[in-house]
């Protein structure tokens, strides 16, 4: 029971107390309001900014430090404390009453919680158990937790191809493991728990936002705007990837707050106006993080192009351009480090399109969308709808959307289009195509809840 | 469009005869509604929809936003909810918590088993239930729903979305919760085997058996081996000691470069596709440790003797105990089924139940104890999930029976895989000279050694004295086999094969005598 609580501790909070130093200084301005979202953040960032100094370190040529890892500690630690004691007691309390008076106002958001508290029990108590987190993952956090380097395997391993294989993924997930480890929990898996919870609050923080801005403030609506963040927590596939150490579900928190930090500019146009370089900011360190948990999955160009679109509307352009030159820098530092540029890159494109046949084609296109679809069907079926919804309201497609959409599908597609081409034992992938689309399962009811307030808000201004 | 005053008039007339028809009859519904989710608890998911060709959860969701319409002040509509508050909530919630926590305390499916209710189905229920009361809090008019048809439409399509993934995910819930009350796996190590299987008990026993700085041969990835063979898994529990992959055709020179040996028959889940025990080249091993120790225990059942294919005469075996041997020490047992079997007989049939089926074999002996012994030439076949039947079958053989006895043999001295299924031994890289009584294990020993080092003159020379010894030295064969092949005499080499196929009994559907000579057709 104690270890469990304890593990929950420096797997949950020690992340949040680091992230808060970061993201307390850019939140200022809105204070208690969006509390959700900045917790959410912090936890986020925490890993990500231990992952990007533990990184640095690594690539440099160093081991993993423990006493790097007690100085973030300390100065986290600190600052929380000289916080804490700006606030007084009834702020505190206020914060528990608004939650439990929030709760007992949208029961609905009660029946997630049965479902929230049994991954959270299981992952105080539960070890890393699968293939693919022990072999990879939990391993290298143990290589690390000794204060050795990858390199140092060289000495054990004689077969390079085994040798290879550590350096398949970045080192997220690992230095998140091994920062659990260090400090003396049994387990890392509260960290899956904590990403799980971050993607619920980050939705649930959102739907409250939108909500708080219609006008027309009808039980239906509330029901809609509530019942999809649950619906997001409650999906099969986003609660077993809660309980078993993959990558997957890191980097869909990653890349859906990447995603949420880049559109939100644009909700109040005239008031987020001034917050633009902020969250730009913020979003740069999440879609980092989310790159250095798994590389090879090029997702991130929608973003890349969305930071483009809004830095037009925003007129900021040199913050667009430093931000594309940073995801840019950050791959080519990691690409360098573990070699292995050769996959899938631009020189097998002329090639492919040479060999380009229309039958071959449609053959993988079948067979990729029977796979996409598999495990979400649901979440893409009631995007579509709020989708239609909002066309038929506003009689105009959301560009964000839009655009979003386009480049994923297109990614999607083609790129597995390419990979089949190179590979002639393209028929099986089917079962990580089906993972691989799991990022996006938070995104659909993400957008979900955007169209449905961007249509609302249109609505009220008739 | 535009609506006349007299289209307007029947529109407000119809709306007042569904409010009216809603107000009057949405009542009855609640029982109905209320005892077919209870349908999809007590009999099974999706009785509804067998039924009446409607999900339930659809019929729960009109349902629902029909309330928004009810007008709550009706005296009858104030019965159902307080009925609803006191005595249907508490009831359900009661059975809800109970049920499942049985069910999460002992298996997931532990009630459904006993009791033949789905308790996490009574979910269905209880949203069912919780949310009549909540809604009856509001009221909605039509013009409004009018207005916002979309909007409405949208909250049916998530409210049901919402129901199927709250069932669905009920059941994950219950797995969580149980793998976490259950008093069996409380540690680490049980939880690890609980995931992995047998697997893991066996890298921790490996574990403790060798130290850090070894090296450990092992077998190739592939079935059904997937376990031990996976040297990114085995690293894990093991590193950091070295780990040698030892395969068909570099076996030998990753054994040079390694300690100690994994012995193993694979995992039983990847079992019979192609069951072959490891290792299965000739090596010479010391200080064998066996993952489980585990005595052989065999029971003879019953004896059939059959004069021809139809008649039959049956001799049950009443007075029989259990022979068991213990596998520290090479152990040979032998005991007397029947005495003077007639010689009419064309086939003997011994059903025996043992846990290792593949140490035991028959034999006829002369009663004169002089001439030629006949060892079960026949396969063993599988009759339960322990119950072998070993056969004589004198028509196809040269043999013929005179005044014989039947004997039933029980021997541990069988190639190491086939023995001991799991293991760990140390590499002799140097032989060592033995001073002991010099027998056929002695010259198979030496031939494994000899041929380890690539010194294939004097291992066949070992071999061929073990042979004179035992011909039956199953080991010696093997490596005869191997000799044989390597110099291209295939001839020898199936008839080595053929030897071992007829001597070694049959393991599910696999013969190591069978499988070689298969290998050798494949190659030609």
């Amino acid at each position: 029971m104690l270890t469990g609580i304890y593990n929950l501790i420096i797997g949950i909070v020690s992340p949040i107390l680091i992230g808060w130093v970061f993201i307390r200084p850019l939140f200022k301005d809105d204070d208690g309001k969006n509390l959700l979202a900045q917790i959410s953040y912090s936890f986020l960032s925490g890993y990500g900014i231990t992952n990007i100094i533990f990184t640095t370190i690594i690539i440099s040529g160093h081991g993993f430090n423990k006493n790097i890892a007690y100085l973030i500690m300390i100065i986290a630690v600190t600052h929380f404390i000289m916080q804490i004691r700006k606030y007084s007691w009834t702020f505190i309390i206020n914060v528990f009453k608004s939650v439990y008076t929030f709760l007992t106002k949208n029961k609905i958001i009660l029946i997630s919680l049965l479902v929230i508290m049994s991954v959270i029990i299981f992952s105080a108590n539960w070890p890393v158990r699968d293939w693919d987190s022990i072999a990879l993952y939990d391993f290298r956090a143990k290589i690390f937790a000794d204060g050795k380097r990858i390199e140092d395997l060289k000495q054990v391993i004689n077969d390079n191809y085994y040798y290879r294989y550590y350096f398949v993924y970045p080192y997220m997930t690992s230095f998140a493991h091994a920062w659990t480890y260090v400090f003396g929990a049994t387990t890392p898996m509260p960290l899956y728990a904590g990403f799980y919870m971050t993607i619920i609050l980050l939705l649930i923080s959102y739907a409250i936002k939108y909500e708080r801005h219609s006008k027309q403030k009808s039980l239906i609506e509330r029901i809609i705007y509530y019942s999809l963040p649950i619906l997001a927590v409650l999906t099969p596939q986003i609660i077993s990837h809660a309980n078993i150490a993959y990558t997957n579900l890191p980097y869909s928190a990653y890349f859906l707050a990447a995603l949420i930090l880049v559109i939100n500019s644009d909700v109040n146009n005239i008031q987020e106006n001034k917050y633009f370089v902020r969250n730009l900011l913020c979003s740069f360190l999440m879609l980092s993080s989310a790159i250095l948990t798994r590389f090879t999955e090029p997702f991130y160009i929608s973003i890349l192009v969305l930071v483009i679109y809004q830095s037009i509307i925003h007129r900021k352009y040199i913050y667009g351009i430093v931000y594309i030159l940073g995801i840019y820098a950050i791959r080519q530092i990691w690409m360098r480090y573990a070699i292995f540029g050769d996959e899938l890159s631009m020189k097998a494109i002329p090639s492919v399109l040479a060999n380009f046949n229309i039958s071959f084609f449609i053959e993988v296109e079948k067979f990729l969308i029977s796979h996409y679809l598999v495990s979400i069907t649901t979440p893409v079926f009631i995007m579509a709808m709020f989708a239609l919804f909002n066309f038929v309201k506003s009689k105009k497609i959301n560009l964000n959307f839009l655009i979003f959409w386009i480049i994923n599908i297109g990614v999607l597609f083609l790129g597995g289009f390419f990979f089949a081409a190179r590979n002639e034992t393209w028929k099986d992938i089917g079962g990580s195509a089906e993972r691989m689309v799991m990022v996006f399962i938070p995104v659909f009811y993400f957008w979900s809840i955007y169209l449905f307030s961007k249509s609302r808000s249109h609505e009220d201004r008739d | 469009m535009t609506i006349h005053k007299n289209d307007m008039q029947i529109i407000n007339q119809l709306v007042k005869k569904i409010r009216s028809i809603i107000n009057n009859y949405v009542i009855f519904f609640v029982p109905v509604i209320l005892c077919l989710t209870l349908f999809e608890a007590l009999l099974y998911y999706g009785v509804t929809k067998n039924i009446l060709y409607l999900d339930i959860k659809l019929i729960i969701i009109f349902f629902l936003i029909m309330i928004l319409f009810v007008d709550k002040q009706r005296n009858e509509w104030k019965l159902i909810l307080s009925i609803n508050k006191f005595v249907l909530i508490p009831t359900i919630t009661f059975f809800f918590i109970t049920l499942n926590y049985i069910d999460m305390r002992n298996y997931v499916g532990y009630v459904f088993s006993n009791y033949h209710i789905h308790p996490q189905n009574l979910l269905l229920s209880l949203i069912f239930l919780f949310s009549i009361n909540e809604l009856s809090k509001h009221h909605v008019g039509y013009m409004q729903v009018r207005r916002n048809i979309g909007i409405t439409m949208l909250s049916m399509i998530t409210g049901y979305a919402l129901l199927s993934v709250c069932v669905n995910s009920m059941w994950i819930i219950s797995s969580n919760y149980n793998n976490i009350i259950r008093s069996d796996l409380r540690s680490y190590d049980t939880r690890m085997e609980a995931v992995w299987g047998e697997f893991y008990p066996y890298i921790q026993f490996i574990k403790r058996n060798t130290t850090n700085e070894v090296s450990i041969a092992h077998p190739p990835q592939a079935n059904p081996w997937q376990m031990e063979g996976n040297q990114l898994i085995s690293r894990y529990f093991l590193y950091p000691r070295k780990l040698n992959s030892a395969m068909d055709d570099n076996f030998y020179q990753a054994i040079n470069k390694s300690d100690w040996l994994m012995i193993s028959n694979g995992t039983p889940r990847f079992y019979p596709a192609d069951f072959e025990g490891y290792p299965m080249q000739p090596i010479y091993l010391k200080d064998i440790k066996i993952f489980k120790k585990e005595e052989i225990l065999v029971e003879p059942i019953s004896i059939k003797m059959y004069k021809s294919s139809k008649d039959s005469e049956i001799t049950s075996l009443t007075d029989m105990k259990t022979i068991s041997i213990n596998s520290d020490k090479v152990d040979e047992l032998t005991f007397l089924l029947l005495n003077n079997i007639s010689p009419t007989m064309k086939y003997i049939e011994v059903r025996v139940k043992s846990n290792m089926p593949y140490t035991v074999s028959l034999y006829l002996l002369p009663n004169s104890g002089l001439g030629e012994k006949l060892e079960s030439p026949s396969n063993i076949t599988l009759d339960n999930d322990d119950t072998y039947t070993l056969t004589f079958d004198f028509t196809k053989s040269d043999s013929k029976l005179t005044q014989d006895s039947i004997y039933l043999k029980v021997t541990n001295a069988k190639p190491l895989p086939y023995l001991y299924k799991k293991g760990i031994a140390r590499i002799i890289h140097e032989y060592p000279v033995q001073t002991k009584l010099v027998d056929f294990q002695y010259y198979e020993s030496l031939g494994n050694y000899n041929y380890s080092i690539n010194n294939y003159d004097e291992a066949k020379k070992a071999y061929i004295q073990a042979i004179r010894l035992k011909p039956d030295a199953a080991e010696a064969l093997l490596g005869l086999y191997y000799l044989s092949k390597k110099d291209n005499n295939l001839n020898e080499a199936v008839q080595y094969a053929k030897t071992l196929s007829a001597m070694l009994p049959t393991e599910g559907k696999f013969n190591l005598g069978a499988y070689l000579l298969l290998t050798l057709k494949k190659g030609e």
